[in-house]
């Protein structure tokens, strides 16, 4: 035990990574099925975390549930370490395991994430988790989850395809902007967390394990590397990924992630990314 | 300025945490376990904790916010290894009040013990120029002698058949705090959601369904506030050991109509840990309507969707979703905005 | 044997990776013993083939490599909850060279068929793996480990082919 006191640093009163081991093993029971069946809804029971429901807490009981002591842990919001709630998410995480933390997307083995994947590259093993909200696509039609439940056991979408079909007639394109719907494997519906369209065309056939936990709904699912993943859409109203107004003012970047900043132009959302092509860290 | 600004964020934090943090200490956490009992018992109650030491130093850790306070205890309790499931019947309940408004009296009697019920609600500054009075109670349990064991009311009504038997398996209870909750639930994991449900929320859908927007016209056969004895089986004699006891504050309600089954009135119950008549009181209320008793039908009422009630019932989950709008959205709201522009475009395009 | 929590983080790493890439392979010595430390527990059902009730335990055990085509009564879970579908456990000789050779394809696999060597796991086991997953996606899904740690897996969403390599 004095090996995993020394990791564990000044919180002695709770047990590495903090959750105690039976929450741990059920949660990767339920994990694993999840990556066995790319993009299905594993229901856990999620526990109760010092971070408010709807904070991240299907993220941080996956991170604390996969962190070991060799783990290099990076944790964004926005697609910045340093935001807010990536800040407690990373002490919580360091606080309660002792491991190493990193700003650097590749050097990261395991990134936690809210709303973005990262626009640099990722270490070849690393895991990304991602902070959902609403695991269920389908919500978008059906407010009851026994209802939409039965709508994947059936893969009846046809009242997902009608509602895309009426955006179109009432707007002239497809209106989603996040948690843009994709077909997983072939097979299932699945709903991406929400990250910008640009990032949802990083996941067909991504080279990472992507990870997804939703804590106040309950739901964990998974996608292994080398999964299709493909947008719903037309033939003729395709998928279409955001356009920034400018290239990033602050390091140029056309091909990143970026949000506008009112008075200051277009800036990358991904600060790491950011920082090292303009020479700073 | 820019990113600068941004990673001096974490110093940002802490600053704010300082200027938000409580400034109660000792004496306060004394004074609310001592005189805010009833604050301490509806931090429990939603926390699904009973200690109420700890919901003292939670509501004071709060300063005084309920959601964060059960938001702190649950934290708290999810670190504590479960043991045991210990069955309690209620009519062990040695009760300190107990009144029913189904009949003018009953065996045992209509005992009202402590309650402001039938009081004027007349705010009294002179209290700030008193002195802390000594509390008459340990928490809010009378302390003394005086506390009797007591039959229940609705097994007066079953005696003539007018309230069914209870149908319990004998089945250990669900869990909804270690398995998902799903729908339809079963009764033992829809009377834990509603024991945990924040005292507002459920008391706002009972009082939709008292005025009309549900199916249930209740009666309260019994509302009783005692303490109740938990027993476990020894872990080696077999033998039941009693482990301690718990505050509860349980109510029973019956309904109008006879039930086209057994021509019964339909039921329900609400139980709490602690003093929260008025919680006890709605979830009873919520148990009856969300067991599909009708004494209106055909009715067709948003408090019979027990996924629309369940989901929405937890404070914590509530509150903290709530506030979640606080945090950054710049990326979903940069995506919403690039759509918005395509559309704003495609429209002055096509006339 | 007690493991602690760093045991079975570390064997839950193995075998996520295993899962999450069907056909690699990785440590998780001392094997199968950490591997149900890691997985079981008192809220799960663990049970060898032809146990009482063993069609309805979520782990199913076989040792030797062969569960002589009963494998097809565990449990494949429902359309409306595939992950109930139970994990077979194989304790094997090898993992990771040997004999028999499957041909994997699917997610996490990648644009080219990987190659899994065992040893130990009978050829009919095979076909029970294969018959078990039909009907995606309900299923077993599988992990094989040896008695020097190797594990690999293969999840239910693979598709699996045999061939010998001797």
């Amino acid at each position: 035990m004095s090996r995993l006191s020394d990791l564990a640093g000044d919180q002695r009163d709770y047990s590495f990574g903090f959750l105690d081991e039976h929450t741990k093993r059920e949660l990767r029971r339920r994990t694993l099925k999840a990556v066995a069946l790319p993009g299905y809804q594993v229901a856990f029971g999620s526990r109760e975390m010092p971070l408010a429901r709807g904070w991240g807490t299907g993220g941080i009981q996956l991170t604390l549930s996969l962190v070991g002591p060799r783990d290099v842990v990076k944790v964004i919001d926005q697609g910045d370490d340093a935001s807010m709630n990536a800040v407690n998410v990373r002490a919580l995480v360091s606080r309660t395991t002792g491991v190493r933390t990193t700003r650097d997307s590749a050097e990261a083995t395991l990134i936690q994430t809210r709303h973005r994947i990262p626009d640099g590259a990722v270490r070849p093993g690393a895991v990304i988790v991602l902070q959902v909200p609403f695991p269920e696509p389908l919500r978008l039609v059906e407010p009851s989850d026994a209802v939409t439940r039965r709508m994947h056991a059936e893969r009846d979408y046809s009242r997902m395809w009608l509602y895309l079909y009426e955006d179109i007639v009432r707007y002239g394109r497809i209106s989603l902007s996040y948690r843009y719907p994709c077909r997983g494997n072939a097979t299932v519906v699945l709903d991406p967390a929400p990250v910008p369209r640009h990032d949802v065309a990083k996941l067909h056939q991504s080279p990472t394990l992507h990870l997804f936990g939703a804590g106040r709904e309950q739901r964990v699912y998974g996608l292994p590397p080398y999964t299709d993943v493909v947008p719903v859409d037309f033939d003729d109203f395709g998928f279409e990924i955001e356009r920034a107004g400018a290239p990033c003012a602050r390091c140029g970047s056309s091909t990143s992630f970026r949000t506008e900043v009112p008075g200051r132009g277009w800036l990358c959302s991904d600060t790491a990314y950011c920082d090292a092509r303009s020479g700073q860290s | 300025m820019g990113y600068l600004a941004v990673k001096g964020s974490e110093e940002a934090v802490q600053a704010a945490r300082a200027l938000a943090g409580p400034t109660g200490g000792r004496g306060t956490v004394d004074a609310v376990a001592a005189h805010l009992p009833l604050a301490v018992d509806e931090v429990q109650a939603e926390a699904g904790v009973y200690e109420p030491r700890l919901a003292a130093i939670a509501f004071t850790q709060a300063r005084g916010d309920v959601a964060e306070a059960v938001f702190l205890l649950r934290g708290y309790r999810s670190t504590l290894p479960r043991r045991e499931s210990a069955r309690a019947d209620t009519a062990d309940i040695v009760a300190h009040r107990r009144i029913s408004s189904a009949f003018r009296n009953v065996p045992g009697g209509q005992l009202l013990g402590a309650t402001n019920d039938y009081g004027l609600r007349l705010l009294d500054p002179g209290l700030a120029e008193r002195p802390d009075a000594v509390p008459q109670h340990e928490g809010t349990e009378p302390t003394g002698s005086g506390l009797v064991r007591l039959s229940k009311v609705v097994d007066h009504l079953r005696a003539e058949g007018l309230v069914a038997q209870p149908d319990g398996t004998g089945e250990p209870a669900d869990d909804i705090t270690r398995t998902a909750l799903r729908y339809p639930a079963s009764r033992s994991a829809r009377l834990q959601a509603l024991a945990r449900g924040q005292s507002g929320a459920l008391t706002a859908f009972a009082y939709a369904n008292l005025r009309g927007y549900g199916p249930f016209h209740p009666t309260l056969a019994e509302l009783r506030v005692g303490v109740l004895p938990l027993t476990v089986a020894h872990p080696r004699t077999g033998n039941p050991v009693c482990v301690g006891e718990i505050p509860v504050t349980e109510a029973e309600a019956v309904g109008q109509k006879p039930n086209r089954e057994g021509g019964t009135l339909g039921m329900g119950y609400g139980c709490v840990p602690g003093r929260v008549e008025r919680k006890a009181s709605a979830m009873a209320i919520m148990d009856a309507v969300l067991g599909g008793v009708n004494d209106d039908a055909p009715f067709d009422s948003p408090l019979t969707d027990e996924e629309f009630v369940l989901s929405h019932v937890d404070g914590v989950e509530a509150a903290g979703f709530v506030e979640h709008m606080k945090l950054p959205h710049e990326v979903t709201f940069a995506s919403d905005l690039d759509r918005v522009r395509s559309i704003r475009q495609h429209v002055k395009d096509v006339p | 044997m007690i493991f602690d929590a760093l045991d079975t983080q570390r064997g839950f790493r193995a075998l996520l990776a295993a899962m999450a890439e069907p056909g690699t392979v990785h440590r998780a010595e001392p094997g199968l013993p950490l591997v149900l430390a890691t997985l079981v527990d008192h809220e799960v059902r663990l049970a060898e083939v032809g146990d009482p009730q063993w069609t309805d335990a979520d782990f199913v055990l076989v040792r030797g490599g062969d569960s002589g085509g009963a494998l097809d009564g565990a449990r494949r879970g429902t359309q409306l909850d595939p992950a109930q579908g139970a994990t077979a456990i194989y304790e094997v000789d090898a993992v990771g060279d040997g004999p028999l050779a499957l041909t994997l394809t699917g997610p996490g696999v990648g644009p080219r068929p990987r190659t899994l060597y065992l040893s130990g796991l009978a050829g009919s086991e095979v076909e029970a793996i294969r018959r078990t997953r039909a009907e995606y996606p309900l299923g077993v899904d599988v992990i094989f480990v040896d008695r020097t740690g190797r594990c690999a897996a293969l999840p239910r969403s693979t598709t699996v082919e045999r061939r010998w390599a001797t």
